[in-house]
């Protein structure tokens, strides 16, 4: 490949050189690295490749998606994995108060002191800290809303000094306001 | 990384033409679609299925004879990973009733089902669990849960998209099953989109005559994942093992399957796991990238478990076809291959070549869409380049929003309009490149209708399965088919869990057969697999490698 087609990166503190139309993922592909651990969908569906970079004009890390993120010139970065971040375990069919039982599942909920550090955080541009206190306010609707496009990657929860499981309030909140509903058979559009 | 000039100036030609094909959409006038003698010559002349030096015929196992893509055909006839005089099959890590191999959307449907019926189940996944197909789904899943619809109609659909080659009896339980099925996935939790009245919101899909599919934004396949993959680990009943492929399946004294030998990624231990019933669901086969075509895949889609139920004498069923999906990503670079779904042409995204006119009725059947876009890139010359090389057609999505109103694209399409913005361009105001890219294997391992297979006790449900779809699978009926057919095989595996005994002698004897037979047809060119993880390392890498571990 021509010298001109290629960027220099750097992941985990060592230099390569990469084709310069790829993704992180893409660069450490072709670099021969070979993992099961933090790569799934290789399209910023799955969550797995969350990762930490540094661009070469700026002075505090990023965080995103290394299947989604463009390489560039001086770019330096590493992969996160599995962020610590315990689901409790529960079963739906028997929980009568599903607004209590958030608070018995979570205990941690109400630590969030409003720092915003998990929106910035979030790959997919969700307002992670509104919709914890949506979930402490019991607004299952709006929870559910916010946390559409959530791919479960563990970056918010990283982020979170209060020590707060945003990926597990979001996945418990949206099942339980499912459960509250009757099953409802389908419709067409109305006409017109 | 916005469209660079060049590219700019083709999109007036789109721009050009858009104010007239809306007021035509509005009308509720679209593009001829082709007779049916017009759909035989495109595919013929240029889908990558009739391409015959692009197949061989396979010299050994149950479907010799059979010509399939070579990148399968040479998989299937590869040799074990395992050493067959070293493995010691008397030293049982694991007992269980029922071993499912692959944790996608159909492996964790089946886990639910079999634990729900009072079955020990063992599942063991090569990625985390739900690093899968299912979790890129997109578009939807089918179902006749709508007044105007029902089962029947859906029946015809899914044979027509197939071409009239599906088995009947599969179809069937697909369509019975599929309110049904829609059902379950709700009552779990699965938040589908719903009208303020309550009532589910149905679409038209490519080659459905009612709507029927209903979706989760653009993120179906994830949001059923998230939820199957959460209910699953609050069943303490289902042991998950990730990280941990299947390389062989076992069998036993009877020549039923009793397990399965499975690796630790991380340690390189080998496992060995006794079980009354197997379930295959390691899904599809988009990285061994046929035909050079890149695909929308995940990571671990590499046909692991045809190459093993190849080797116990399963047959197979439609291999020779593969979906190629009209619509995949060619710009920017860093997006190609990547899938847009159907759904952008569901609502009235229309696909238009390099002069910016209409070429084809955008809801053709899937094959004939992708030999349509092969023919105005090539014959017709009529392709757009990109930059990198590729060439390909537009697809307008931002006629949407003058369909159906501002903000359509970002609430319907909200995952692919991120997406592209990460790019700098804006799908609700620019169209997309696309070209067709490799997508789903449409046969697989023949099964009943409760995945049983040729072997006692070894059963099979989802992508790794054949017949339901025939040669062509309609949008939204596999998403469907895991659900379906996860479900049934669950529960068939712990009804036959019970019934069985337990297996006494485990055996790997139809491995080395099927490596005689190998020998026998003098292939010995030393290939192995699974293949487990694709290889991405560039041919001077891949050229000097050693293993780093000499014993
Ligand atoms: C981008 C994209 C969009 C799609 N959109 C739609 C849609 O809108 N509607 C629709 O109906 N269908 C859609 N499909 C198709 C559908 O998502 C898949 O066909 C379906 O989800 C397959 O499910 P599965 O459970 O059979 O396989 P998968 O979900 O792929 O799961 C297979 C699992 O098995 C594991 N595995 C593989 N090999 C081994 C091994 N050796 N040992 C152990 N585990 C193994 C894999 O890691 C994976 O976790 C789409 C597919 C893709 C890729
Ligand atoms: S909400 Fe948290 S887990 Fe979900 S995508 Fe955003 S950062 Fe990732
Ligand atoms: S990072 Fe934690 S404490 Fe800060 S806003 Fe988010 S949830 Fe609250
Ligand atoms: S690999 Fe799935 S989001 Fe990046």
């Amino acid at each position: 490949m021509a010298f001109q087609d290629q960027v220099s990166i750097q992941f985990m503190g060592k230099t390569y050189r990469v084709s310069k139309d790829s993704t992180l993922m893409g660069a450490l592909l072709e670099t021969g690295w070979e993992s099961a651990r933090e790569l799934g969908c290789l399209g910023g569906c799955c969550g797995t490749c969350a990762a930490l970079y540094r661009l070469p004009d700026e002075t505090h890390v990023r965080t995103g998606l290394a299947c989604r993120i463009p390489v560039r010139e001086g770019i330096s970065f590493s992969l996160v994995g599995c962020y610590p971040c315990p689901e409790p375990v529960y079963d739906l069919t028997t929980i009568d108060d599903p607004k209590q039982a958030l608070f018995d599942l979570f205990p941690e909920i109400t630590g969030c002191h409003k720092c915003g550090l998990c929106v910035t955080a979030c790959p997919q541009d969700i307002d992670v800290m509104r919709g914890m206190w949506c979930a402490v306010f019991g607004d299952y609707v709006s929870v559910a809303d916010h946390f559409k496009h959530c791919v479960q990657c563990g970056l918010c929860a990283r982020a979170c000094r209060a020590g707060l499981r945003p990926i597990w309030v979001a996945a418990y909140a949206r099942r339980v306001l499912e459960r509250g509903q009757e099953p409802l058979v389908g419709g067409q559009e109305p006409s017109g | 990384m916005s469209y660079p000039p060049e590219l700019k100036s083709l999109i007036r030609f789109v721009e050009k033409t858009r104010p007239q094909r809306v007021e035509r959409a509005r009308r509720g006038e679209s593009y001829p679609a082709l007779t049916l003698a017009e759909r035989q010559d495109r595919l013929t002349r240029f889908h990558p299925d009739y391409r015959a030096e692009a197949k061989r015929a396979l010299s050994v196992g149950s479907n010799k004879g059979d010509r399939l893509p070579i990148e399968l055909a040479d998989l299937l006839e590869s040799h074990s990973r395992l050493d067959l005089d070293e493995v010691r099959l008397d030293r049982v890590d694991v007992d269980t009733d029922v071993l499912i191999i692959g944790a996608g959307g159909a492996g964790t449907a089946a886990a639910l089902e079999a634990v729900q019926a009072g079955a020990s189940v063992t599942v063991a996944t090569k990625l985390r669990h739900g690093d899968a197909n299912t979790v890129m789904a997109e578009g939807g899943i089918q179902g006749a849960t709508a007044e105007a619809d029902s089962p029947c109609y859906h029946y015809i659909d899914a044979m027509g998209g197939g071409h009239f080659s599906n088995a009947p009896d599969l179809v069937e339980a697909l369509v019975k099953d599929a309110p049904v099925a829609i059902e379950w996935l709700e009552r779990l939790g699965v938040l589908f989109d719903k009208y303020p009245d309550g009532r589910m919101k149905v679409r038209h899909g490519g080659g459905t005559s009612r709507k029927r599919l209903h979706s989760c934004g653009d993120m179906t396949g994830a949001e059923i994942m998230r939820v199957l993959r959460d209910e699953a680990r609050n069943r303490p009943g289902i042991r998950m093992l990730e990280f941990t492929p299947a390389l062989e399946l076992l069998l036993d004294e009877r020549g039923q399957c009793a397990g399965a030998v499975l690796l630790n990624l991380e340690t390189r231990e080998l496992y060995i796991v006794r079980a009354k019933a197997v379930i295959l669901s390691t899904g599809g086969l988009g990285r061994l990238h046929i035909q050079g075509f890149p695909c929308t895949n995940h990571y671990g889609a590499t046909a692991d478990g045809l190459v093993m139920a190849y080797r116990a004498g399963i047959k197979t069923c439609f291999l020779d076809s593969t979906q190629f999906h009209p619509t995949g990503a060619i710009y920017p670079e860093q997006n190609a291959g990547l899938l847009i779904t159907e759904k952008v042409r569901g609502l009235g995204a229309h696909l238009l070549n390099r002069s910016g006119e209409e070429f084809l009725f955008a809801l053709e059947p899937r094959d004939v869409a992708s030999a349509c876009i092969i023919r105005e890139c090539s014959e017709q010359g009529l392709g757009v380049a990109t930059p990198a090389g590729r060439s390909g057609v537009w697809l307008d999505s931002p006629m949407i929003e003058l369909l159906h109103g501002e903000g359509t694209v970002r609430r319907e399409l909200g995952a692919k309009y991120l997406q592209f913005q990460r790019f700098g361009i804006d799908i609700s105001r620019e169209p997309m490149l696309v070209y067709p890219t490799l997508h789903y294997q449409n046969g697989g391992l023949v099964i009943g209708v409760n995945g049983e297979t040729s072997i006692p006790g070894l059963l099979a449900a989802g992508e790794v399965s054949g017949g339901v779809h025939g040669k062509n699978r309609l949008m939204g009926n596999s998403l469907l088919d895991i659900v379906v057919f996860g479900r049934r095989a669950g529960l068939a595996a712990a009804a036959y869990a019970r019934e069985a005994g337990a297996p006494k002698a485990l055996s790997l004897d139809h491995v080395r057969s099927f490596e005689r037979e190998l020998t026998e047809a003098g292939i010995s060119d030393g290939k192995v697999g699974p293949m487990l993880l694709p290889n991405y390392a560039p041919e001077h890498i891949r050229a000097r490698r050693v293993a780093m571990h000499v014993p």
